[in-house]
């Protein structure tokens, strides 16, 4: 899947990643060891059998259990085959709206640096395509006339991350000097030092992580006290009928019009089955609290009557 | 989750002896506590509820200090977190942004009037017109330091999101003050005094916007003349009450009169 090639996916590739998400759910033996970070490429598992027990825990993915050690190669590929694509998927799901979502999210935090304060230091989570870093460094430079705060992005999947340090070219950021990307888990951050971080954010990412509590703990070591965590992601509609009417969008028309489009309809399917199992919004701000940060009224603010959300925390 | 934070918020809370204590019923269980939310009216079995943080206070206060310099704008909010000794990228985590400012100045200021329960007693004895009168004066004063910017704490409460949460400050404003003035009335009463109040108090708030007199004497000439209305239209609408059903009466008794004359 990291051998993509510039036209259009082939139906090949559709059911190279099927075979996959087949052999792995229905734990056939396959390769005990993880591949290296950056080379999710499914030909050299296949045919490398070895005795493998499956004993460790179970998590879930959309809604398939598989094992905690696989959630996080899967979800790669998913992410792999959809990097090229990754906007028009994103508009194929909200019609468009994830861009009204993304300028509110940033117009809420604000990044910038102030008059007599010092410049911010961002950290972008799970951000590979660089939608939400991009528009954090133009809202501080214009708005603010902030020309040194910086954000790392960061991104377990190396296709992601490749898609936005080229589009990163084309912008008054090409120079790298106010953007890095890396290659990272979310729920260890290896290369991220403690109390470094003014903001971290996460948009449309963290109902893909396989142990939620571990990167929100990872994200309160990282913060500095007084830094804020913030998450973009959808949600539970909180309106009885409009929820009946998006569940049957979701599942009956999301992954005909992912076929139709990106030729990729499991990935959708997926996609549209992790939103599902992604907690709601209450339960998500307890979430956020045990891991230790102060949330302010509620925790949350529904966007377009909860289909997505913004959840904001401070480390104290 | 609630039924933790609530008994939390019960351990750590401390009430100034000041404060009129409203002690719960010891037949009550803790479930009680988790409905503490959106009240807007006093209750003996309920606590009173603080919905802000120790840090959110700090942060608010200080921020609430740089307001007659920069107004209700991020920069007073950005400016208290710095002095709170957070991050200038702390006040994200507000969710209402600058709106969250104005209710807790609205907040702290109502909290206020409950400590000059005894002094506004002793000075202005039984009478309810009086001591209303005193309440909504210290009420205005508290605006005092403020009331360059208030335009704009108006104009933000004013937006369609801020709307409920701008009047239920005003409905426990109107509460409070009507509470400590002990009334005990429980008929329709209750509503209408209420409704009466927070209509004279947020007319003189916005008259006191455009006052440049000398310690505000036009304003609070304003509130007298409010209130004089609010009083005199009780006994007006009685008066208008029999006036009307005697001339019905009286028109009903001379029109049979001349049918009943053949």
């Amino acid at each position: 899947m990291a051998f993509l090639p510039r036209q259009a996916l082939r139906p090949s590739h559709f059911l190279r990643l099927r075979q996959v998400v087949h052999r792995r759910v229905f734990n056939v033996r396959y390769l005990s060891g993880s591949a290296p970070l950056g080379n999710s490429n499914a030909e050299s598992k296949v045919g490398k059998d070895q005795g493998t027990e499956a004993t460790s825990k179970t998590t879930h993915f959309g809604f398939k259990d598989v094992p905690e050690y696989e959630k996080e190669e899967l979800v790669r590929e998913v992410f792999s085959s959809v990097a090229k694509s990754y906007d028009v998927m994103n508009d194929v799901m909200s019609f468009g709206v994830h861009r009204l979502w993304k300028d509110h999210f940033v117009a809420k935090l604000d990044p910038g640096r102030r008059p007599g304060g010092e410049p911010l230091s961002i950290l972008d989570v799970a951000g590979g395509t660089g939608d939400i870093a991009f528009r954090m460094l133009d809202w501080a430079s214009d708005i603010h006339n902030d020309h040194q705060s910086k954000v790392l992005v960061v991104d377990i999947n190396d296709d992601m991350l490749k898609e936005g340090h080229k589009r990163s070219l084309t912008t008054r950021y090409a120079d790298g000097s106010r953007i890095e990307f890396k290659v990272q888990n979310a729920e260890f951050l290896d290369a991220v030092p403690d109390n470094s971080q003014d903001l971290y954010t996460v948009a449309f990412g963290i109902r893909n992580f396989t142990n939620i509590p571990a990167a929100l703990r990872a994200a309160h070591r990282i913060l500095k006290p007084g830094g804020v965590f913030a998450c973009l992601e959808f949600s539970k509609v909180n309106v009885g009928i409009l929820d009946m009417i998006y569940q049957q969008y979701s599942f009956n028309i999301i992954p005909l019009m992912g076929q139709l489009v990106a030729a990729d309809r499991d990935s959708y399917q997926y996609l549209v089955e992790s939103i599902a199992r992604f907690p709601s919004q209450k339960e998500f701000a307890g979430m956020i609290k045990d891991a230790g940060f102060e949330i302010s009224g509620d925790g949350y603010e529904d966007l377009t009557f909860g289909v997505a959300a913004i959840h904001t925390g401070v480390k104290v | 989750m609630y039924l933790t934070s609530a008994t939390i918020f019960v351990h750590n809370f401390k009430m100034p002896s000041s404060v009129i204590v409203r002690r719960m019923p010891a037949h009550l269980s803790k479930a009680t506590f988790c409905r503490l939310r959106r009240r807007s009216y006093h209750s003996y079995d309920h606590l009173p509820y603080n919905p802000y943080t120790p840090s959110q206070e700090k942060i608010l206060s200080s921020a609430l200090k740089h307001v007659p310099e920069y107004g209700f704008v991020k920069q007073s909010l950005v400016q208290g977190c710095r002095d709170a000794g957070y991050l200038d990228t702390t006040h994200a985590v507000f969710q209402d942004g600058v709106f969250d400012l104005v209710k807790f100045h609205l907040y702290t200021e109502r909290n206020k009037l409950a400590a000059l329960k005894q002094q506004i007693d002793e000075e202005e004895g039984k009478s309810i017109g009086k001591r209303i009168r005193r309440y909504c004066t210290e009420r205005l004063k508290a605006n005092e330091p403020i009331i360059s910017k208030w335009t704009e704490a108006i104009a933000i409460m004013g937006l369609p999101q801020n709307i409920p949460q701008s009047l239920e400050e005003l409905a426990k404003l109107s509460d409070e003050i009507w509470f400590l003035v002990d009334n005990k009335t429980s008929d329709f009463d209750w509503y209408t005094k209420r409704a009466s109040l927070a209509a004279v108090y947020s007319s003189t708030e916005l008259y006191m916007t455009q006052d440049n007199s000398p310690r505000f004497e036009k304003t609070y000439k304003f509130l007298d003349r409010r209130l004089a209305v609010v009083q005199n239209a009780g006994s007006s609408i009685s008066n208008m009450a029999s006036w009307a059903s005697f001339t019905c009466f009286a028109s009903i008794n001379l029109l049979q009169s001349q049918f009943s004359r053949g």
